[in-house]
């Protein structure tokens, strides 16, 4: 994966989160929704559901590298782009990546 | 297509194109029940006693000591607990706790019914403790299974000598090998073990087939009541492309054991070596040079997860195995890595090789194991 790590950085310049993209907390919905897309699986066992994370991560990724920026706003536009991350507690914060 | 590497054989096979062909007329034309009294139903009864009997003559039993089942996991299930309803005035089992799910849960399941489970002590390499084997066996031991190739590990336990501890306290010996089949022509009269479980799909053949081997003089009650198909012992119309499908597995993989075991182990020795220069990794089970299953390999990879470094490897097109296990909502650590406290645990992969994979795929095999492990340690 091209993109190390993410932080999540507040307005003063403090660091929140920091850490791989698939250890942000992603929407239970759509974990579901994934889980349901790879295996049919309403109800996965957390292994499925550990993949499913990996698999919206590597979507998310694919995403962020594509708006060509190191360090993205998390506006309202990049919440909705971003919508299978919980990111609307991180409004106004900034989201830096660590790119390989 | 694109190109895949399937790293993954001992959790299934690819059916191969000529057991497929030879199961093509049961599934299309020859269609009868092989109970009817017919000539559709009586040529699909002579062809499976045939392929029963061509098996038998692979494995060096006899014909009658053969039952097909739905799968491995109910050949097992069959064993123990019909053995177990069979014989209800022994009521002491022993087992190891690194045995496939099929035997676990049995015997579980047993244990809720008043069973007394013993598990062997194993060491950190997967090997059954000859000598706790022989300090728990005793007059009411009912039945001893153990599971001959490790599936997670690759450990070969020596069965030769543990028949003769059990035998001699007059237990009865169930052996797992649906791994083994895969690895070791089988001669069920030397071996002398009392019952003993196999798949087809592990050895290129279909699945949904799986074989017992119960020695004549072994009593067992069927699971399964019905029309009293196979000896009795499996009722249920017999899946007849199965039962064809797996001795043409079987027929094709006989004469091509000692090769494939040579390249399996090739295979497996360069792509550890050249790994282990590379990466901070640790071989679970015996040694390369150690009675293991030929290409099967269990590697700890330190500091990441192996599920993470499976969805990686799985975005190239390798296909593996994790050591990790559902433990209610958390990923938690198969029974067998845990059982030998492998080193970093949460890191464990298996690799099991096949013959379609050459050695000249290892260098992209490692490299792309290199890349997907740098990705995960820099995160």
């Amino acid at each position: 994966m091209p993109i190390k790590k993410v932080s999540i950085i507040d307005a003063t310049g403090k660091v929140v989160f920091k850490g791989a993209l698939s250890s942000l907390k992603f929407k239970k919905e759509s974990i579901q929704k994934a889980s349901i897309e790879l295996f049919n699986d309403d109800n996965p066992c957390i292994i499925h559901e550990s993949y499913a994370v990996e698999h919206l991560a590597s979507k998310a990724e694919q995403l962020i590298l594509s708006l060509n920026k190191k360090v993205l706003l998390i506006d309202e536009v990049l919440i909705q782009q971003l919508l299978d991350i919980e990111l609307a507690k991180y409004l106004n914060h900034h989201l830096e990546l660590e790119v390989k | 297509m694109m190109r895949f590497y399937d790293l993954d054989h001992a959790a299934t096979t690819q059916i191969h194109p000529k057991v497929l062909a030879a199961m093509m007329p049961y599934l299309t034309e020859s269609y009868g029940n092989p109970s009817s009294m017919h000539t559709l139903g009586m040529q699909n009864k002579k062809d499976i006693n045939t392929a029963k009997k061509h098996i038998a003559s692979l494995l060096n039993c006899d014909f009658n000591e053969l039952i097909f089942t739905g799968s491995g996991t109910e050949a097992t299930n069959l064993a123990i607990e019909g053995y177990a309803r069979k014989h209800p005035h022994k009521r002491e089992i022993i087992t190891t706790p690194i045995e496939h799910a099929a035997t676990l849960n049995t015997i579980r399941y047993l244990e809720t019914l008043g069973y007394k489970v013993h598990y062997l002590e194993v060491d950190a390499m997967g090997y059954v403790s000859l000598a706790d084997l022989k300090s728990k066996i005793n007059q009411n031991t009912l039945l001893v299974s153990i599971i001959w190739g490790n599936n997670e590990l690759g450990t070969i336990q020596p069965i030769e000598m543990m028949t003769e501890i059990i035998h001699q306290h007059g237990a009865c010996f169930h052996v797992d090998a649906v791994q083994m089949l895969a690895h070791k022509p089988m001669d069920l009269s030397v071996l002398n073990v009392d019952m003993m479980s196999f798949s087809g799909h592990k050895i290129h053949g279909p699945k949904g087939i799986g074989l017992l081997y119960k020695k004549k003089e072994i009593e067992i009650e069927p699971l399964i009541h019905g029309g009293g198909h196979e000896f009795k012992y499996r009722s249920g119309t017999e899946n007849i492309a199965g039962i064809i499908g797996f001795d043409q597995a079987l027929t094709l993989l006989n004469d091509q054991y000692d090769d494939k075991a040579k390249h399996l182990t090739a295979l497996a020795s360069a792509f550890y070596h050249q790994i282990r220069a590379i990466l901070p990794i640790h071989l679970n089970g015996p040694t390369l040079n150690q009675s293991r299953i030929p290409g099967l390999l269990s590697l700890s990879f330190e500091g990441i997860s192996g599920l993470k470094l499976q969805f990686k490897l799985n975005q190239k097109q390798i296909y593996v195995s994790t050591g990790s296990a559902c433990h209610s909502n958390e990923v938690g650590v198969s029974h067998v890595i845990e059982a030998i406290h492998a080193k970093s645990p949460e890191g464990v992969i298996r690799i099991s090789f096949g013959t379609e994979t050459t050695l000249e795929d290892i260098p992209y095999l490692v490299d792309a194991f290199q890349t997907a492990y740098d990705d995960l340690k820099n995160d």
